[in-house]
């Protein structure tokens, strides 16, 4: 018998993906009041985004995992009708394995979700591009760093010191005092 | 009529069983062998995936849903071991299978948790046994385990989530190892055959093992026990007592000549005829074993006695008895008395080193080959290199031998001949020619400059 996790692809059987999408639809009950509203077919391709998405960022989830975690989180966000609901949930679900590479595992999946649904309700006003490109970029820039990872100031402090510190090189190369 | 005697029959193959890997080629076994169906395989590898589910959760506890695939299989292979060690406590392959078959993956665990959390603590108690029979040695690699390696391995071990973990390699080795293991099997194992070699080294003084001649490097790694049973080895097989382990280098000479045109049969009797002695003189004979039977030296050491007795009998057969033996320092300074000290020179830069090379490689003709040999080298550590890169034959390497002095071929010899404790199978085919070329040659050398070559051997030492 192989005990090689790889060789396993659980997740790759149809009946797994199934059983996450149902897990998914299941959830319209809470979304409804929120006019959102996720088919079958769109909970399906959620479940197969989270598949790729861990496959991508080599790591394993037993169980439907997160995606629950990210609608409960989102479905009272400002910025989500049920024109965008599919595709942002797809988008949060890949952000969402990518980021918890970058940030090292240093931070729960809680502390994560409700950091990401503040900055998107906040600073990004709804912008998917901006939370992935900008914020969780900073925050996984501060973790790498050994800074507070959700201080927004702590970026422009980094650049702040490094060019300070590069200016201060060059001072020292040309023999300035 | 009584059937005690009688054994039942077995349809698992013990053999086939991988200690290292149990659990796997048990069920691969039992599977083979129709004692286990495909629906139970299934059964048992989802159950699998459930208690590693459970272990994730318990393992993050609520921080994290996900985890890298490097660390689930780490767990996974974790929970394995586990489930192999309490297999491994049933009397038989078949009894362990059926446990598979009525028993919870996640009881089986828990039970082979418990089952590493004992040996811990037995391996815990060996490690104090063998700090209190520690040799007292300056050998880095024997201290360093001794002090910080195996005490981290206690420190890092976690029987839940890392139990095939062994944290490290410890880099002293130990002169045998019965079966491949993991975790703290392997550890376990390692220390009890670390209290067996204490044991026996503690048979003498530290300052006559500290002479032995292996000990001149504190950095060579090379295990202590077989140095010195290789030593007192040698001084039975002389006739004399191995309580100073004053071995010398005429001593070793007197082995070879014992041990030469003898079957491998003969000498192999006479390698056990003189254990038998070093065991009577070191009265190993009369240690009483572990009580709790955590390790038997006796035991130990005549279990690995085939291994050091094939490696004398090749040693004599490619005439490095030399490099197998330690000789004692203090005896072969009080015997020879006199030092040869040489330089091997220094090396030429690479560059001029590889056009050499290279125009020596476009000759056909032997001595084009040596005049530019002649020309160019200046220290013995390129000559030395080029036997080799230059593809030089035997006629080649015969006209550069003849034109040496006693000393260098001295020097020579002592680089191919002389490394102590060398791994005898791992020597290359080119080298063991070249070794037969320059012993030929010196062989073929008129008495008296044989003989010089020969105490320069014997006295030579490098800078």
């Amino acid at each position: 018998m192989n005990f090689d996790l790889t060789a396993f692809k659980i997740s790759d059987s149809k009946l797994v993906l199934k059983q996450a999408a149902n897990e998914i639809v299941k959830l319209n009950a809470e979304t409804a009041q929120f006019g959102l509203y996720l088919t079958g077919e769109q909970a399906m391709e959620l479940a197969e985004t989270r598949d790729i998405s861990l496959k991508d960022s080599g790591r394993i989830e037993l169980g439907v995992g997160i995606i629950l975690n990210i609608i409960k989180t989102f479905c009272d966000s400002p910025y989500l009708s049920k024109y965008n609901y599919a595709d942002t949930i797809n988008e949060l679900v890949e952000m969402f394995y990518y980021y918890k590479n970058e940030t090292m595992d240093l931070i729960s999946d809680q502390e994560l979700l409700e950091w990401m649904k503040a900055s998107f309700d906040g600073v990004c006003e709804g912008s998917i591009e901006l939370l992935g490109s900008r914020e969780m970029e900073r925050m996984a820039r501060n973790v790498r760093f050994g800074r507070d990872p959700f201080s927004p100031g702590a970026f422009e402090e980094a650049d702040e010191d490094e060019v300070r510190g590069e200016e201060e090189e060059e001072d020292y190369e040309y023999g300035w005092d | 009529m009584s059937m005690d005697g009688i054994e039942k029959k077995s349809l698992i193959d013990r053999t086939l069983l991988n200690p290292e890997h149990y659990f796997s080629s048990l069920i691969q076994e039992a599977h083979a062998k129709k004692l286990i169906s495909d629906a139970e395989m299934e059964r048992v590898q989802i159950e699998l995936i459930e208690n590693l589910s459970e272990a994730i959760k318990g393992k993050e506890d609520g921080f994290s849903s996900s985890m890298r695939v490097e660390a689930a299989q780490s767990l996974m292979d974790s929970r394995v071991f586990q489930i192999g060690l309490c297999l491994k406590s049933y009397e038989s392959p078949e009894a362990a299978v059926e446990a598979i078959k009525e028993e919870k993956m996640s009881d089986l665990s828990k039970k082979g948790i418990a089952v590493a959390l004992e040996k811990m603590e037995s391996a815990k108690e060996l490690y104090s046994q063998a700090l209190k029979n520690r040799i007292q040695t300056g050998n880095n690699g024997y201290n360093v385990m001794m002090d910080e390696k195996a005490s981290r391995f206690f420190a890092k071990y976690d029987p839940y989530f890392g139990a095939q973990e062994t944290h490290g390699s410890l880099r002293y080795p130990v002169a045998s190892v019965s079966a491949p293991l993991a975790g703290i099997e392997f550890m376990e194992e390692y220390l009890s055959s670390l209290c067996c070699e204490n044991i026996f080294c503690g048979r003498f003084q530290g300052e006559y093992i500290n002479r032995l001649s292996c000990f001149k490097e504190e950095n060579r790694r090379f295990n202590i026990f077989e140095q010195v049973f290789s030593a007192a080895l040698g001084l039975k097989l002389c006739g004399r007592s191995c309580a100073d382990l004053g071995l010398c280098r005429e001593d070793i000479k007197e082995i070879a000549g014992k041990l030469g045109g003898k079957t491998p049969r003969e000498q192999a009797k006479l390698i056990a005829v003189a254990c038998g002695e070093v065991f009577e003189e070191t009265a190993l004979n009369q240690v009483d074993a572990d009580p709790l039977q955590r390790f038997d030296a006796r035991s130990y050491i005549i279990g690995w006695i085939p291994k050091l007795t094939e490696e004398i009998i090749l040693a004599a057969k490619r005439g490095a008895l030399e490099g197998f033996f330690p000789v004692s320092q203090s005896v072969q300074d009080a015997r020879g008395g006199r030092r040869l000290l040489f330089s091997l020179g220094k090396n030429m830069s690479e560059a001029d080193y590889r056009k050499m090379i290279a125009d020596i490689l476009r000759c056909e003709l032997i001595f084009e080959k040596v005049s530019i040999i002649l020309d160019r080298v200046r220290s013995l550590a390129d000559l030395d290199n080029l036997f080799f890169d230059a593809e030089l034959d035997s006629n080649a390497i015969i006209e550069i031998f003849k034109q040496l002095a006693p000393e260098e071929l001295a020097a020579i010899h002592r680089r191919h001949f002389g490394s102590k404790g060398e791994d005898i199978y791992s020597i290359s085919s080119d080298e063991l020619a070249f070794r037969e070329i320059l012993k030929e040659f010196i062989g073929s050398l008129h008495e008296d400059l044989k003989d010089k070559v020969m105490v320069a051997i014997e006295d030579i030492e490098f800078e």
